[in-house]
């Protein structure tokens, strides 16, 4: 809680020609998986990882986008093959972000990581329902990134972590 | 009021009500309290006063102050005082004590204000003293005689040295320690304690639990603590200068003022008499305690031994404990070291390692706690259930000693509660006749069981009582919409609607069971640990009802092995022997099922390539190797690639994840971190022959 009031007021003080309404802003970090941008709420994110300090394990009659789990210094990581999930052609290049919610961790494969941006929780708007893909399910708001060019889907942790079961 | 206090005068009361509750069960059980368990119910509520009062808690120490002296007129009279019809309601009364302090520690854990009213009991525990009391002075007017040579020696005590008492200590506390005459109450009870009997010495001021006023006196003079002999009073001195808030003390002897030389003899003459009456007393206290064994002192011990600490400290521990023991193997099996010969480092190497093996037991051992406490909290259970019920039921407890890890000790205790709670409402006749009729003992019986398997605890509630009538089951199965009419069903899925939520067969709901959320939510809980409830019954022949729970926690002896490109670590325990085989020795039956003759008798062959749907693998026989495996009376040949060797592994769960997708079920139950840092699976024997029948 102590962070989110910091980050608020640091916001606050960086843009000091905006009204001073207040307006929940979170930090997210934007990440790249099979040539869409992705957010997640920074305080969900532990670390990421450039590369493997271990391999993965192979887990046994689990659907083809659990890669299995690893060994994150003596914890065990599942490892979600993020382009998988999101019905993509897996890749060999990847990192790996470890997300964690309430002490619950997992780690996705994604792409590439591109930056963290503030974003106003207003700003994020409602998805069009256009299907019933589970995929869909997690992406709970888009945002439009200023310059116009990137559009992100906000993705919903909590059903990242338990809306797959 | 410091937290950290608060917390230990919770664990005190927790710690004294529980082995009150059980000494008392067990007193019960044989009808009467020995000299022994009086002795230690006095001192128990001795202690709760003390230290209630310490906390302010007045209405805790109001009651325990009753019980305590009306311990003390049967400690002084004797078991006899209360007559045998008597001893229902004292026993009774003692519950209902035990009852309160419970439901006010509950209440303090919980931030809730404590009872003020407290008249109740403390009218029933006033009418019982004066039954016994009453009763205790027609029949021995020699008690009497016998209390009074005390009543000169208290009158007496009006100073700091006492003839009868000559050997004394004096302590002062801390300046401004505050609540001195608490201070010294304490002081006085941990004396106690320590020289075991309560008739070699006293102190002054005497009313210092009671009086606030000698608080005073405390300050001013000083406590002083008065014994018959140097000797006791050396082994008090250790407890004095350990006692906290001690500023300063001295020793001194009792003097005969010689201005009252005349009035001094006849009390000297006291003395001897005192020691006289002592060793009466003392050898009644260790004779019941030799008949009560190993279990009185085993708890003794503890009660000295025993710190609390924190669950979270514990885990802490445990997470480092395991990556040293992971770093340990990193650092000593090394590639780097290949092809170096270092004998220095091996042999400080090999140390290390049955060091780090060492710590890890210790570690893993801290965590471990018997379920006796557990086991014990059911007798409660079922004394009050067959009061209340009319029902005679003998509960039989089997391998209380068994460790479990104390979360899941915590996890069981309700489920538990619930399936005794069961057993007594459902599961027993009503009716004596009945079970008389079907042949069976007229007084119940049910078994409380604990014991380990190789990679399970499995915790076993069995009754002899009417047992499941599957007709009955299915009629309130389609009634509650849970079954549909036409279904062929098995007795075992008939069972299983017992565990379905809502589901209760009784008609009436009473009071211990039979909410409809009875068997789901065990079911629910024990699932929460990663365990299983499976009911077995037949009509007119009881019930078992079965958890297993998974040994999260734990070390054990793994057989690794490898399938294509990955680890799987199979216990120990599980395996009766390891074969290497041929082709042709498999024999094929018409379903495609393959089988293999070991020592004149056939078993059948499961292939973890196949039974994982893996990529890589060996196909041939001759090429892999054959693990004979057995659990529980299933017994197979698990085909796998190759033998890495055997290893002490740390069981972790799997994250729950992963869990979700029911692998469990295909026998992949934990895993473990091997010395590279790679990630084994560790197989479950009974898992995987279910499910390679099932498919």
């Amino acid at each position: 809680m102590d962070t989110m009031t910091e980050m608020t007021a640091d916001t606050a003080a960086l843009a000091p020609d905006e009204e001073m309404v207040e307006v929940e802003v979170n930090k997210y970090l934007i990440f790249l998986s099979g040539g869409i941008y992705y957010g997640v709420d920074t305080k969900y994110v532990k670390e990421m990882l450039t590369q493997w300090e271990t391999s993965v394990t192979w887990l046994p009659m689990l659907p083809p986008d659990i890669r299995g789990v690893i060994n994150l210094r003596g914890g065990v990581v599942p490892i979600i093959d993020f382009r998988l999930m999101m019905g993509c052609m897996p890749e060999d290049k990847f990192c790996t972000v470890i997300l964690d919610m309430e002490g619950t961790q997992i780690g996705i494969l994604v792409d590439e990581v591109d930056q963290t941006v503030d974003i106003e929780k207003n700003r994020i708007l409602p998805v069009p329902r256009q299907s019933d893909m589970s995929a869909q399910k997690m992406v709970t708001g888009m945002y439009s990134l200023p310059g116009g060019k990137k559009t992100l889907m906000v993705l919903d942790c909590t059903q990242l972590l338990y809306g797959h079961q | 009021m410091a937290n950290d206090m608060m917390e230990a005068y919770l664990y005190e009361m927790n710690t004294l009500l529980e082995s009150l509750d059980e000494m008392v069960l067990g007193a019960e059980d044989r009808k009467t309290f020995s000299q022994e368990d009086v002795n230690e119910i006095f001192r128990i509520m001795h202690t709760i006063k003390g230290s209630s009062a310490m906390m302010e808690f007045d209405n805790l120490m109001t009651v325990a102050h009753r019980i305590e002296d009306m311990f003390f007129i049967i400690r002084d009279k004797g078991m006899e005082a209360v007559a045998e019809e008597l001893r229902p309601e004292l026993f009774d009364l003692i519950f209902q004590a035990i009852d309160f302090f419970k439901a006010e520690v509950e209440k303090l854990e919980s931030g809730a204000s404590l009872t003020e009213d407290i008249d109740s009991i403390l009218a029933n525990i006033k009418s019982f003293s004066n039954k016994i009391q009453g009763k205790a002075d027609d029949e021995e007017p020699a008690a009497e005689a016998k209390a009074e040579p005390e009543a000169p020696a208290a009158s007496e005590a009006g100073g700091h040295t006492s003839s009868k008492f000559p050997f004394g200590i004096r302590v002062f506390f801390d300046e401004g320690a505050g609540m001195e005459n608490l201070r010294a109450f304490m002081l006085a009870s941990a004396v106690r304690d320590s020289v075991e009997s309560e008739s070699d010495f006293d102190y002054y001021p005497a009313d210092v639990d009671t009086n606030s006023e000698t608080s005073a006196i405390v300050v001013d003079e000083g406590f002083s603590i008065r014994f018959l002999t140097d000797e006791l009073r050396q082994k008090a001195l250790a407890v004095v200068k350990d006692a906290g808030s001690v500023g300063n003390y001295n020793l001194f002897e009792y003097e005969a003022p010689e201005a009252q030389e005349t009035q001094a003899a006849p009390q000297q003459a006291e003395p001897p008499k005192a020691q006289a009456a002592a060793p009466q007393s003392t050898p009644a206290a260790p004779a019941p305690a030799a008949q009560q064994g190993g279990n009185n002192n085993a708890n003794k011990n503890q009660k000295e031994s025993l710190i609390s600490v924190n669950l979270s400290k514990l885990d802490e521990l445990n997470a480092v404990v395991g990556e040293i023991v992971i770093t340990e193997s990193m650092v000593t099996a090394s590639p780097d070291l290949e092809g170096l010969k270092l004998d220095n480092f091996t042999s400080a190497a090999r140390q290390l390692r049955s060091l780090t093996d060492q710590l890890q037991d210790v570690s893993m051992s801290l965590r471990m706690v018997s379920v006796s406490a557990t086991f014990q909290k059911m007798r409660r259970i079922v004394r009050d259930m067959s009061k209340k019920l009319g029902k005679e039921v003998n509960l039989v407890l089997e391998g209380e000693e068994t460790e479990i890890d104390k979360t899941i000790v915590d996890s069981i205790s309700d489920p538990l509660m619930h399936i005794v709670r069961n057993s007594m409402d459902h599961g027993i006749e009503e009716n004596v006749q009945d079970r008389i009729a079907a042949g069976k003992d007229p007084v119940g019986r049910i078994v409380l069981s604990a014991r380990h398997t190789g990679s399970e605890v499995i915790i076993e509630v069995i009754d002899d009582g009417q047992g499941a009538d599957d007709e009955a089951i299915l009629n309130k199965a389609m009634r509650q919409g849970l079954a549909v009419p036409g279904v062929d069903y098995s007795h075992k899925d008939i069972l299983n609607f017992l565990l379905m939520p809502g589901f209760s067969t009784n008609v009436e709901v009473t009071e211990y069971s039979g909410r409809g959320v009875g068997m789901d939510v065990v079911k629910s809980n024990v699932e929460s640990v990663g365990g299983t409830v499976s009911i077995s019954s037949e009509k007119g022949h009881g019930m078992t009802t079965t958890l297993k729970i998974p040994l999260t926690m734990a070390i054990m002896d793994g057989m690794e092995v490898s399938v294509g490109d990955s680890v799987f670590t199979v216990p120990i325990n599980n395996i009766r022997s390891i074969l290497k085989m041929t082709n042709g020795d498999v024999i094929h039956d018409s379903t495609k099922g393959e089988t293999l003759r070991v020592m004149d008798n056939f078993y059948s062959v499961v292939r973890a390539k196949e039974f994982y749907q893996m990529e890589k693998g060996q196909d041939e026989i001759d090429d892999g190797i054959i693990l004979w495996v057995e659990s529980g009376d299933n017994s197979f040949c698990l085909f796998v690639d190759k033998l890495i060797g055997e290893q002490q592994v740390v069981v972790k769960p799997l994250p729950d994840y992963v869990n979700n997708y029911g692998i469990r079920n295909y026998g992949v139950t934990g895993c473990t971190i091997l010395g590279n840092g790679d990630i084994s699976i560790i197989l479950d024997v009974a898992s995987i022959y279910a499910a390679s029948q099932a498919g």
